[in-house]
C-alpha cells in the first residue's frame, strides 16, 4: 500500500458556540506575513519526533513561522495558560500527547493565544510504523484550521532514479523526501510517472529492448500492465480530471503528435497534425485545455489548445527553447523549463501568456510538477552536480533537495491528495 | 457449414489485408500526414542516380555493381560482410539531414536495396534539452533518415526506427565537441540469412 495506511480521526473538531469574535486566520493568498506558532514538544514517547515533523511541515509551507522553543516558559505537562504566551509573539500554540497502546495514538490541541481558547482538538491513531503520516495528518489539520485551505503534507512525489548498469527504477517518497522507497519497476529507461486523479495508479513510459511502451502500475497489487503498446514512440502525459482519458504524445503516424487516449475504449484521438514535434501534453484542472510543446515555429515553444484540438495559441514568446509544461491543479499558472543563458530554468506564466517569472537560477532546472494545491513545485536540478529532485514554493522560495544525496534522481511528479 | 466458416475466415483475412492499418486515430487523416512527411523529405533532397539517357539497362546493373564495389572499397567491412557506415550527425535541436551525410545515406540506400538486411535507425540527442522533448527529437531524427532512405528507394519493410533521446550518450563531457558526437543517427544492420 502506497497510500499511507488509514489514520483515523475519531474525535472531530470540538463544537463551539457561534461567536462574533475574530477567528485566528491567515489569508495565504494576500498576506506576506507568516503566522508565529509555538509547536510544543508532545508528551510521551517520540513526542519530540512528532513535534519536529509538524514544525517542519508548517515551516516549509511558508505560511507559518514556528518559534524557538528556547523562549517557551510553559512546560509541556502544564495546562495551556494564555498568560504564559502573551508578549512572546506567539499567536497559536500546539500541545499534545503521544501514547503507545499497541498502536500509536496522537492527541493534538491547538490554542488561539489572543482569544485564549482551544480552537482544535483531535486524536489520531495508526500502526506503530506510521509515525510520520500520523504527524503529517496533524500538520494538515492545523494548516487547514488556520488558513481555511487543504494542505499537502500527506501527498507524495514519484520520481525516476538511475541505478548504474541496472538501468532506471521508479521511486516514491513523502512530500518532504522521507520514507523514500523503490517500487518494483525497472527498465533500461523511464520517463516521468503520471498519477491517476485517485492516486491509485501511476502510468509511465518505459524503454525495454528497442521499444517505448506506456505502462500502468496499480499500487494495491503493485502489478504492472501495458497500457499502450503501439508502433512508434508513445509518451504518457497527464490524465484528464475524470481519470477516463490520458493525454499523450505518439509517433505512431510518423512525426510525434498529441493524442488523447480513451482508456475504456482504448481509442486514440489525434489532437495535432504537424510535420514537426508535438510532445509533453499537460491538462488544465477543468479538463478544457491542454498545454504542450511544439516546434512548429522552428524552436520548441509552449502552446495551448482546447481539449477538442482547436484554438491553438502560442504561450511562450521569450527564449529559444521552452519545454516540459505543467499546469497547476489550481489553474492559475503553467510552469515550464526554459533555456536562459545556456542553461534550463523553471519559469511560470499565466495561462494567457502574461506574468512570466523565472524561479531558479543555479545549474539546470527542469521537469516542473505542481503540488495539488498549486503552492509548490517539484523539479529536477543538477546544481549539486548529479541530477536530483527538488521542491520549492511556486514563487521560487524555499528551494531544497528531497531525493537522497548521491542518488541520481529526476523526472518527479507530485501526487494528487 | 464448416466450408462456409472457412470461406468466412478467408473473406475476413482478405478484408483485413485490404484495409489500411489504422490501429489508431478515429479521424483517419493520419495517412495524409505521413505522405506529406515523405513529400517534404523528397523536395529537399532528391538524389537521382547519375544515369544518362543513352545508358542501356545492362549498364544500369553494372553501375549499381560499381557502386557496391565502390562502397566495399570506401567503408570498413564487419566480419559479417556489412559495411560500417558510421554515424551521421545533426545540428542542435535540428532533425534536417546535412549535405555532408547525404552521400553516406545514398551508399546505405544502395547497399540495402542490393542486400537482404534489416536496418535499425537509432535517433540520439545531446543532453542539453529536456528528457521528454529529446526523446521526441531523437524519434524525429530517425524519421528524417528513414524518409530519406524511403525516398531513395529502400522498401519500408527494411527500415525500423527507435529513439533513445538523451539516454545513451557516447560522450559525457559538457563540451560542444561532446554534444556534437551525441546528436547522431546510428545504424544497426542485421543481415537476414
Amino acid at each position: 500500500m502506497i497510500r499511507a495506511a488509514a489514520v483515523t480521526v475519531f474525535m472531530g473538531l470540538l463544537a463551539f458556540a457561534p461567536t462574533a469574535r475574530a477567528e485566528l486566520y491567515i489569508d495565504i493568498v494576500s498576506s506576506p506575513r507568516k503566522l508565529p506558532i509555538a509547536i510544543m514538544e508532545l508528551e510521551g514517547p517520540q513526542g519530540r519526533e512528532v513535534s519536529d515533523i509538524i514544525k517542519a511541515d508548517l515551516a516549509l509551507s511558508g505560511v507559518f513561522e514556528p518559534m524557538d522553543p528556547g523562549g517557551f516558559t510553559e512546560r509541556k505537562d502544564q495546562d495551556f495558560d494564555p498568560g504564559n504566551w502573551i508578549g512572546t509573539g506567539a499567536e497559536a500554540v500546539m500541545k499534545g500527547t503521544v501514547e503507545h497502546t499497541g498502536e500509536l495514538v496522537l492527541t493534538v490541541r491547538l490554542y488561539d493565544v489572543v482569544e485564549s481558547r482551544l480552537i482544535m482538538e483531535k486524536k489520531y491513531r495508526a500502526g506503530k510504523t506510521l509515525l510520520r503520516p500520523l504527524s503529517h495528518a496533524a500538520a494538515n489539520d492545523i494548516y487547514e484550521k488556520i488558513t481555511g485551505r487543504k494542505a499537502v503534507f500527506r501527498t507524495k512525489i514519484a520520481y525516476v532514479s538511475a541505478d548504474g548498469d541496472k538501468g532506471y527504477s521508479l521511486n516514491v517518497a513523502d512530500w518532504d523526501g522521507m520514507r523514500q522507497r523503490k517500487l518494483n519497476v525497472a527498465a533500461r529507461s523511464l520517463l516521468s510517472p503520471h498519477w491517476t486523479p485517485d492516486a491509485r495508479k501511476i502510468v509511465y513510459t518505459a524503454q525495454r529492448g528497442r521499444k517505448w511502451t506506456i505502462y500502468s502500475l496499480d499500487f494495491a497489487v503493485l502489478k504492472e500492465e501495458p497500457l499502450l503498446d503501439i508502433k512508434g514512440t508513445s509518451i504518457a502525459g497527464d490524465f484528464f480530471p475524470d481519470g477516463n482519458s490520458l493525454a499523450l504524445s505518439s509517433s505512431v503516424k510518423g512525426s510525434t503528435d498529441i493524442y488523447v487516449l480513451d482508456i475504456a475504449k482504448m481509442k486514440l484521438k489525434r489532437m495535432t497534425r504537424d510535420m514537426g514535434i508535438e510532445v509533453s501534453p499537460t491538462v488544465s484542472p477543468d479538463g478544457k485545455s491542454i498545454a504542450y510543446v511544439s516546434d512548429r515555429a522552428g524552436s520548441p515553444q509552449i502552446y495551448t489548445m482546447d481539449s477538442m484540438g482547436y484554438n491553438k495559441s502560442r504561450l511562450t514568446n521569450e527564449g529559444g527553447y521552452n519545454t516540459s509544461p505543467s499546469w497547476s491543479p489550481v489553474g492559475d499558472l503553467i510552469a515550464f523549463s526554459g533555456r536562459n543563458g545556456g542553461r534550463n530554468q523553471i519559469f511560470t506564466v499565466w495561462p494567457d501568456g502574461s506574468g512570466l517569472r523565472m524561479l531558479t537560477a543555479s545549474g539546470n532546472n527542469e521537469e516542473p510538477s505542481f503540488s495539488p494545491d498549486g503552492r509548490f513545485i517539484t523539479f529536477t536540478s543538477d546544481r549539486e552536480g548529479k541530477r536530483t529532485v527538488y521542491v520549492m514554493r511556486s514563487d521560487g522560495s524555499g528551494q531544497r533537495r528531497i531525493s537522497p544525496r548521491g542518488m541520481e534522481a529526476f523526472s518527479p511528479r507530485w501526487s494528487p491528495r | 457449414m464448416r466450408r462456409f466458416l472457412v470461406l468466412l475466415a478467408i473473406l475476413a483475412v482478405t478484408a483485413y489485408g485490404c484495409t489500411p492499418r489504422t490501429i489508431v486515430d478515429d479521424q483517419g487523416a493520419g495517412a495524409a500526414g505521413e505522405a506529406g512527411a515523405q513529400g517534404q523529405a523528397q523536395d529537399g533532397q532528391v538524389t537521382i542516380e547519375p544515369i544518362s539517357d543513352s545508358v542501356s539497362s545492362t549498364d544500369v546493373t553494372a553501375s549499381s555493381g560499381d557502386r557496391l564495389t565502390d562502397i566495399a572499397n570506401r567503408y570498413k567491412t564487419s566480419s559479417q560482410g556489412v559495411p560500417e557506415f558510421g554515424d551521421i550527425y545533426f545540428d542542435f535541436d535540428s532533425y534536417s539531414i546535412q549535405g555532408d551525410y547525404r552521400r553516406v545515406l545514398d551508399d546505405l540506400s544502395s547497399w540495402l536495396t542490393s542486400n537482404n538486411a534489416i536496418l535499425l535507425v537509432e535517433g540520439h540527442c545531446d543532453d542539453r534539452g529536456t528528457r521528454e522533448y529529446n526523446l521526441a527529437l531523437g524519434d524525429r531524427r530517425a524519421l528524417s533518415i528513414k524518409d530519406y532512405l524511403l525516398a531513395s528507394g529502400v522498401p519500408d519493410l527494411k527500415i525500423e526506427t527507435v529513439s533513445y533521446g538523451e539516454e545513451r550518450p557516447v560522450c559525457k563531457d559538457e563540451s560542444e565537441s561532446c554534444w556534437t558526437k551525441n546528436r547522431r543517427g546510428h545504424f544497426v544492420i542485421e543481415v537476414v540469412r
